[in-house]
């Protein structure tokens, strides 16, 4: 398995071919459409992180000393950056994850669609990420 | 003023640039832009007349004061109250409606266990929520009037809700999610008839219609300065004066009192009673030249052109699903919820943000109302007389590809 710095950078990379915003967004909207499908049984309010505007459910397990995240979203860009989001962190090792600074987001310039300030579920998400790291990495 | 472009200028705003595009600014509903007269109020308030109002003596504060209650008079002449001691500032209409929710609750004589309040379908949570919180403390009924499928208001239904035990009507003027103007003269005749007491929020409502408040008949009037071009952080509540008179004050402090003593105190009069305090100083003496503005935009006519390109166009966009639909286009004022079917209302206003175009999204402090159509949130798209046709057109065209990116 690639390492996290390599998936990132990977991303940022994907990302900067990008000049105008809307391209990012179409980009980010066919990621969504890829991403794998999130049972519907496992949409439930246990799950489910309000935001003020889309609707994000999260689901993590642990497994052989690796957290698994899975995620879904209503709203379609959101559900682009899920998948960035997933594809960077969900199968790494709790330590992987404690270790990061999550500061890729900024480098591809999508920090305020994260922002804490914006009530948004993403936001959310990237806390609980960091929670279950920090929870498991003992 | 002669062209739309000499117009646009007194709103500098109008001229920032979002991600190197020009400004579409159509979230006027929420918060409207301010003019150069109010910008220039604000800095010369701040810049010469920064002083505590009403009681200290030098000329600085006198100004201050002159100034802010010049604006109390001018606060009553623009909705035709009798007095300018009817005339409250507050920060806003949230909590102009929280402050009658609250002191009407406390004034002796008035609510018993069991009583009833009547609420509009259609409120912002600032006129559902403070009378939710009176109705817990007193244990309340709260009652709700609905809309229809269009989003008018079903009056209709209004004798069958008002019983012997109704004490208050709580409606909007104008919808802040439908822009219908409410039939609020036949409410306030209906309820004045049956001993009911009838609470406005206007702050849509005093923007898009001439308020006159003897002639509407109601108990009591809010509305928001930052929405009528004034400075943010200003707000009306006008009441009739022996109401106000008989209710209690809402906050101690600074201000609004007659005399303080361990014994127990005694309170100013009204409006003093009410604004407890450091006021909004530099903010209120900018409501004078904000409704100069209001006055002369109800003589402009462009907005009637967009509200009927936008009314005929939006609802050719397939799945697309306009909420506050006319029966009549004089009773909409422009201002078009919408939700368009496959496409999340964040999708929508985020692509649209990076056109340029600011738009209100998500469930607009409406959430009964949301639940009450099915959906989870709209995008708004609210205009105001310094918005244009092309404008107007630009944010269709918008749209339309933005649905296109969603398919």
């Amino acid at each position: 398995m690639i390492s996290i710095e390599e998936v990132k950078r990977a991303v940022v990379e994907n990302f900067s071919m990008f000049d105008e915003w809307l391209d990012k967004y179409e980009y980010l909207i066919e990621l969504g459409n890829k991403l794998e499908p999130f049972p519907e049984s496992l949409k439930t309010d246990e799950r489910l992180i309000k935001g003020c505007q889309s609707r994000v459910w999260l689901d993590t397990s642990f497994q052989d000393g690796k957290l698994i995240f899975r995620a879904d979203s209503d709203a379609l860009i959101t559900k682009g950056i899920i998948s960035l989001l997933i594809n960077v962190y969900s199968g790494r090792t709790p330590k992987e994850i404690a270790e990061d600074d999550f500061s890729f987001i900024e480098s591809i310039g999508l920090k305020e669609n994260l922002s804490p300030t914006r009530a948004g579920g993403l936001a959310s998400m990237i806390s609980t990420i960091r929670e279950e790291a920090v929870k498991h990495n003992v | 003023m002669s062209s739309i472009e000499e117009l646009r200028a007194e709103f500098p705003q109008l001229s920032v640039k979002v991600y190197n595009k020009p400004l579409v600014y159509l979230d006027n509903a929420a918060t409207s832009l301010r003019p150069r007269s109010v910008i220039a109020k604000w800095e010369e308030m701040s810049s010469k007349y920064s002083a505590n109002l009403h009681r200290a003596i030098h000329a600085i504060a006198n100004r201050a004061t002159e100034e802010f209650e010049n604006a109390r008079i001018a606060t009553a002449r623009f909705i035709g109250a009798s007095s300018e001691k009817e005339i409250i500032f507050t920060s806003g209409t949230t909590q102009a409606l929280n402050l009658v929710a609250y002191s009407l609750g406390e004034m002796k004589n008035f609510l018993r266990p069991g009583d009833e309040i009547i609420i509009g379908e259609a409120e912002h949570h600032s006129n559902i929520l403070p009378w939710q919180l009176l109705a817990e403390r007193k244990s309340l009924k709260i009652k709700v009037l609905p809309v229809d499928e269009n989003g008018y208001l079903r009056i209709e239904e209004l004798p069958s809700l008002v019983s012997d035990r109704t004490k208050l009507c709580c409606i909007a003027h104008i919808s802040n999610v439908l822009g219908i103007i409410n039939p609020v003269r036949e409410i306030s005749d209906y309820c004045r008839k049956r001993g009911v007491l009838t609470v406005m929020d206007g702050a849509q409502g005093v923007v898009h219609c001439e308020v006159d408040v003897k002639a509407l008949g109601a108990d009591f009037y809010a509305f928001s300065g930052h929405k009528l071009y004034a400075a943010s952080g200003t707000g009306v509540l006008w009441g009739r004066k022996e109401l106000l008179d008989r209710m209690p004050p809402y906050m101690g402090g600074g201000e609004m009192i007659s005399s303080v003593k361990w014994s127990g105190s005694s309170f100013a009069t009204v409006p003093q009673k009410f604004e407890a305090g450091t006021q909004n100083m530099a903010g209120v003496p900018t409501l004078s030249p904000a409704f100069k503005w209001a006055e002369k935009f109800r003589e402009y006519p462009e907005l009637e052109g967009i509200k009927h390109y936008l009314l005929e166009t939006l609802p050719q966009i397939e799945g697309l699903r306009l909420f506050g639909k006319p029966l009549k286009i004089e009773d909409k004022i422009p201002l078009f919820s919408l939700a368009v079917k496959g496409a999340h209302h964040e999708d929508l206003a985020l692509i649209l943000d990076k056109m340029g175009i600011a738009v209100r999204s998500g469930q607009m402090c409406a959430e009964p109302l949301m639940e009450r159509y099915g959906v989870t949130g709209m995008i708004r798209a609210s205009f105001a007389p310094y918005n244009t046709q092309e404008e107007a057109e630009y944010f269709v065209k918008s749209l339309q590809k933005a649905l296109k990116m969603l398919k």
